[in-house]
């Protein structure tokens, strides 16, 4: 570093008052000519004084002020500071949304899930809740669902969404897509069933390993 | 042991130096580096960063002054700090309080081994 750049860097770093800051530089500048007469070579003197942020950073600390980390102004560093951070959030969330929301591929995309195994699965979900086989449908389901499958909640939710059914009759509709979530793929499937009142739209949705991780019904 | 200590106990008397070195005559700052220096084989081989802030202090209450001496002949322009006759009132003080401050504490620590 040659001794403009290292007086123009140690006067950035230099945290007093202009005035003063001219009077400090004019010093050292003074000191380095004299040290330079007298045989000593810029290397040297650079090394004996440090780079020009230590050297700064000395200076502030023995003259009791606060160092300036760039040359921008405290109150512009403030407005960046500010902005920089708002930036920050505005990207962060844009991230987390984009993450959270849905996307959706055609079944079989990942090569995960093999499309007819799904829709068996699926309908042996619904073949399953019919009969109130509630602790075969534990087996089948991530941790987290399977306290919601107890004779209770699923008789109550089904009484209360659905009304009465009445018998099964058939299926008469299969929709499934592959869905990325917050880094996971899921099989997502809408299985339509005939019941003799009416027909119940099953959304059931499979991890990974195939267990049961959603159920939706209406 | 942490070199921070050192550094510490050393900045206390920096100022009597620096005044004590002026009381002989005017001198520079990279004059007085280089006095500190070998004055005391090297135990105050202080740095620019050091000893300006030093001398801008003194001179802030008033017991140096700075001029700068025009160059004579092949001589480059330098500035120059002087004692002031309060900062020989301030040096009498600080000499005293020294040689007591020394005494005291060589008293407490003692001279042989702890």
């Amino acid at each position: 570093m040659n001794q403009e750049l290292y007086f123009k860097k140690l006067g950035k770093a230099l945290g007093c008052a202009a005035n003063k800051k001219a009077g400090v530089l004019e010093d050292l500048r003074e000191d380095v000519r004299e040290a330079l007469s007298q045989g000593e070579s810029w290397e040297q003197v650079m090394a004996r004084m440090g780079t020009p942020e230590e050297l700064a950073g000395e200076l502030n600390e023995n003259m009791g002020v606060e160092g300036k980390a760039s040359g921008k102004s405290s109150v512009w560093k403030i407005v960046l500071a500010v902005a920089g951070g708002v930036l920050l959030l505005l990207l962060l969330a844009g991230v987390l949304v984009y993450r959270s929301l849905p996307k959706s591929y055609e079944m079989g995309t990942s090569g995960l899930f093999d499309p007819k195994t799904v829709q068996a699965s699926a309908e042996e979900i619904v073949e399953l809740l019919d009969a109130g086989e509630f602790e075969a449908l534990q087996e089948r389901s991530v941790e987290k669902m399977k306290p919601t499958f107890t004779e209770e909640t699923i008789a109550a939710v089904r009484e209360e969404a659905l009304g009465e059914l009445g018998a099964f009759e058939k299926f008469a509709g299969y929709l499934a897509a592959e869905v990325k979530q917050g880094g996971e793929i899921f099989a997502m499937t809408e299985v339509t069933a005939l019941y003799e009142e009416r027909s119940v739209i099953y959304r059931i949705t499979f991890d990974e390993d195939m267990k049961l991780a959603g159920i939706y019904m209406r | 042991m942490n070199p921070k200590y050192e550094r510490q106990l050393k900045k206390g008397v920096l100022e009597i130096l620096v005044l004590r070195l002026l009381a002989e005559e005017e001198k520079y700052g990279y004059q007085m580096l280089n006095e500190l220096r070998d004055k005391s084989r090297s135990m105050f081989a202080v740095k620019e960063g050091t000893l300006y802030p030093i001398l801008y202090r003194l001179e802030e209450d008033g017991l140096v002054a700075s001029r700068w001496r025009e160059p004579k002949g092949k001589e480059i322009s330098r500035k120059y700090y002087a004692i002031t006759a309060q900062g020989r009132e301030a040096l009498e003080e600080l000499r005293k309080l020294w040689f007591d401050f020394e005494e005291q504490v060589s008293e407490i620590l003692g001279k042989g081994s702890v």
